[in-house]
């Protein structure tokens, strides 16, 4: 018995650096010099760190497999830093939170352009699927200038397959126990050396009506979604080419029970019914004017029609967003020390609304146009000495037509003190225009009186220190990694939910609003295909609400999470296990029922999630079985008086945890020509 | 007592013995020859499906993949025949015969 566990023991040692040597260099995400400036520095297999000066992880596609992630929305359940929420308990938007304060303040970007904005932000976790994404790279804190303004508390930026990665085509399909049904399918061509292109597709559905906590609501909402897209890639010795276009058509229904018969006096039934058409086109060139010095310009644009009819009961609420982007990038390294960035960008925002958000049968419908046109310039100077220090600082000056000429300055410094010890620091302004119906119109799915005021931009000062430690114990290295931030609004659209328990108000901030958020993760491969990773994190947002500076309501205040993933040698089986303790934290202020009671606690308990999924990689396919939420947890009273959605208790945006129980899935993946 | 544990010992050690695989090592040089790590884990990725493989170590530096079988599920000629079903062609390593990399400059994997 002895010998066997020595044998063990020293194939593992032996194992440890060929096999963590091998994997340093899978999936390495890297794309053109000009378009990112992250390198991979130290790889573990899942995640990676950036390199460079911004505070950020790397999450590839080996990361993605552990959750058979459905979508983006789903791609974070192992990541210390992001939160998913449902952002309601109505119509399954789902959203991030990061720094403990709304996805709202998180750029999104697909390939480097800014992406779901406006209308598309509270369902855009559901618009990426899972098995589209190469990468995801998550940067917590002021992002560079490039990008533009709106990152305040982070950036995520999403990779897709590349045309120009192996050829080949993979199909997936999944099933789950919620009655949702899912289809995948990507295939890419190299046409000749120079032009390659890909076609991804997905379609997802699910049909059950089922109400299994019989609170009168139907559990989970039917969406029924088609996406497309189709990316190009085009390169000659000095001008690279992407290119691309998406469509993506998505049904959502939710609403009572099928056997409540929510009909009110006038006989009418409530329904629920969000319906989004996207259209979407981009382009980047970047031309290489001078190899020696890595001068390089590149054109960045992209252009996005998003029409989308919501109907929540008597309460409605359409829009038409039209969306132009452009930017001109240029680069020039004047040594191995000196680099500078500079460029002009233009945004065009178009919102065509029309709404109704009284509860009133044949209500007419106020119609609001908003345009913005926000042109802007950048440059940035970074200065590296090696790989020990690098510090960049940039600044932005945009003038929008609706909100006049502002300045955005970052600062960032990375110190590689010693192999051991790594140090960042970073510090921003972040600015954000607010389009109240488009970005909070699930709000409308419940009986609160839903106003809003003529609302400023949002202004945030965000700053963040970091430490990484690569600590070697043993034959392996214990990573990790604390961080700090701390988030200042100057202005903010404040979400109110507190002042009057029948009533969403979203108005100017007036007063203190702040965020302060610490972190601590450690990882460490415990024995040879086993790594395991801790965290946790404690987060104390406070805004001012009605001169009453209150602690952010539906936040939890700590989260600890820990996860392990065991893949056997020769990788063939992997195991995934993950666990999360999601802390207490404060309700909106309840009202009193009939009996004097008030509708629900002022304060929620903390919750677990636990997560495993069990995958065997076969010669040309791989399966997968797994269960989300194995503990069964549910929020109580997501769903307020959901028989009776046309009362005014009628309630689906108090919610902070999990509003469905324990779900089991299983999928299957099939590779043709590729690994 | 002591006879009884004796011989629940040598039950054990023998059965023990039996369970024990005979792991052996064999060495081979590709044609065509890795040039990348995703060569590598082509490699890597089609052969660990051939019954019998226990490990397999791929150097781009010295041309080599070594595989751990065992010997009681598989051969070296079996494993051979393995890298064929992926497109390539593996040919023994002599004991000590170093092979040279050849100055390529990318494949269809890269």
């Amino acid at each position: 018995m002895n010998n066997k566990i020595y044998s063990l023991l020293g194939i593992s040692t032996m194992l440890a650096t060929s096999m963590g040597a091998q994997q340093a260099m899978e999936d390495d995400p890297v794309g053109e010099e000009m378009m990112n400036e992250v390198t991979v520095v130290s790889s573990r297999p899942g995640t990676s760190r950036m390199a460079g000066a911004m505070n950020g992880t790397i999450i590839n596609k080996t990361e993605l497999f552990k959750m058979a992630c459905c979508n983006l929305g789903e791609s974070f359940s192992t990541n210390p830093s992001v939160d998913i929420n449902y952002s309601d308990a109505a119509t399954g938007a789902r959203q991030i939170k990061l720094l403990g304060l709304s996805g709202t303040y998180v750029q999104m970007l697909t390939e480097n352009l800014p992406d779901f904005r406006g209308a598309a932000m509270p369902y855009s976790l559901g618009y990426v699927p899972g098995t589209w994404m190469k990468s995801i790279q998550v940067s917590k804190g002021a992002s560079s200038v490039k990008n533009g303004y709106e990152s305040i508390t982070g950036q995520i930026n999403v990779d897709y397959l590349k045309p120009e990665d192996e050829q080949g085509m993979s199909i997936n399909l999944y099933g789950n126990t919620m009655s949702k049904m899912e289809a995948n399918a990507e295939g890419n061509i190299h046409l000749n050396k120079q032009v390659s292109t890909e076609l991804l597709g997905h379609f997802e559905n699910n049909w059950e009506h089922h109400d299994k906590n019989n609170d009168g609501w139907q559990d989970s909402p039917n969406n029924r979604q088609f996406n497309f897209q189709n990316r190009w890639h085009a390169k000659t010795d000095h001008y690279i080419f992407h290119g691309g276009l998406g469509l993506l058509n998505e049904d959502r229904k939710f609403g009572p029970a099928m056997n409540m018969n929510a009909i009110n006096e006038s006989g009418d039934i409530w329904h629920g019914n969000v319906k989004t058409n996207r259209y979407g086109a981009y382009m980047k060139h970047a031309f290489m004017l001078n190899p020696e010095h890595g001068t390089n310009v590149a054109l960045l644009a992209h252009a996005n029609m998003h029409e989308q009819d919501a109907i929540f009961g008597y309460k409605n609420y359409y829009v038409n967003e039209k969306n132009l982007y452009a930017s001109l990038l240029l680069e020039h390294h004047f040594n191995q020390n000196h680099e500078v960035s500079a460029g002009v960008s233009f945004n065009h925002d178009y919102f065509g609304q029309l709404y109704n958000l009284e509860n009133m049968r044949n209500a007419s419908r106020t119609r609001w146009n908003e345009k913005e046109n926000v042109p802007g310039a950048y440059a940035q100077y970074t200065y590296e000495l090696g790989s020990t220090l690098t510090a960049m600082a940039g600044i932005r000056m945009d003038h929008s037509n609706l909100y006049g000429t502002f300045a955005t300055p970052r600062f960032h410094l990375k110190w590689q003190a010693s192999d051991l010890v790594g140090l960042r620091f970073s510090a921003g302004k972040g600015y954000r225009a607010v389009h109240p119906l488009a970005e909070y119109s699930y709000l409308l799915a419940s009986g609160r009186q839903f106003s809003f005021d003529q609302l400023d931009m949002e202004e945030a000062w965000n700053f963040g220190t970091n430490t990484q430690w690569n600590i070697p114990i043993g034959n392996k290295y214990l990573k990790v990694n604390a961080d700090y931030y701390y988030t200042r609004f100057n202005h903010q659209a404040v979400l109110d939910l507190d002042s009057n328990p029948h009533a969403v108000h979203i108005g100017n901030l007036k007063g203190l609003s702040y965020s302060h958020v610490f972190q601590i993760d450690a990882t460490y491969p415990l024995f040879e295909g086993l790594t395991m990773t801790a965290a946790y994190r404690y987060n104390d947002a406070r805004e001012t609400i009605q001169g009453k500076r209150m602690e952010k309501p539906l936040q939890s205040r700590y989260k600890g999470l820990f996860t392990a993933s065991y893949k056997t040698p020769l990788g063939i089986w992997q195991f995934d296990a993950t666990l999360q303790l999601n802390g207490g934290g404060r309700m909106p202020k309840a009202y009193t029922l009939i009996d004097g009671s008030p509708s629900w606690n002022s304060h929620f308990n903390a919750y677990e999630m636990l997560n495993l999924q069990v995958t065997r990689w076969f010669r040309n396919f791989s399966v997968y079985v797994g269960g989300e939420n194995l503990t069964n947890r549910k929020q109580k009273n997501a769903v307020i008086d959901g028989g009776n959605p046309w009362g005014k208790n009628f309630d689906t945006t108090t919610v902070y945890g999990p509003v469905e129980g324990a779900m089991g899935y299983v999928g299957i993946r099939y590779n043709i020509g590729r690994l | 007592m002591k006879k009884t544990i004796t011989m629940l010992a040598m039950m054990l050690m023998v059965s023990i013995m039996a369970m024990a695989k005979d792991i052996k090592t064999v060495v081979y040089t590709t044609t065509p020859q890795m040039h990348c790590d995703n060569c590598e884990k082509k490699i890597k990725g089609n052969l660990r499906f051939e019954k019998g493989v226990k490990k397999i170590t791929t150097s781009v530096e010295d041309q080599t993949v070594a595989v751990e079988y065992d010997a009681d599920k598989t051969s070296p000629e079996k494993i051979q025949k393995g890298f064929e079903k992926f497109g390539y062609k593996a040919r023994q390593l002599k004991k000590d015969e170093k092979v040279k990399k050849e100055a390529h400059s990318s494949c269809e994997n890269m």
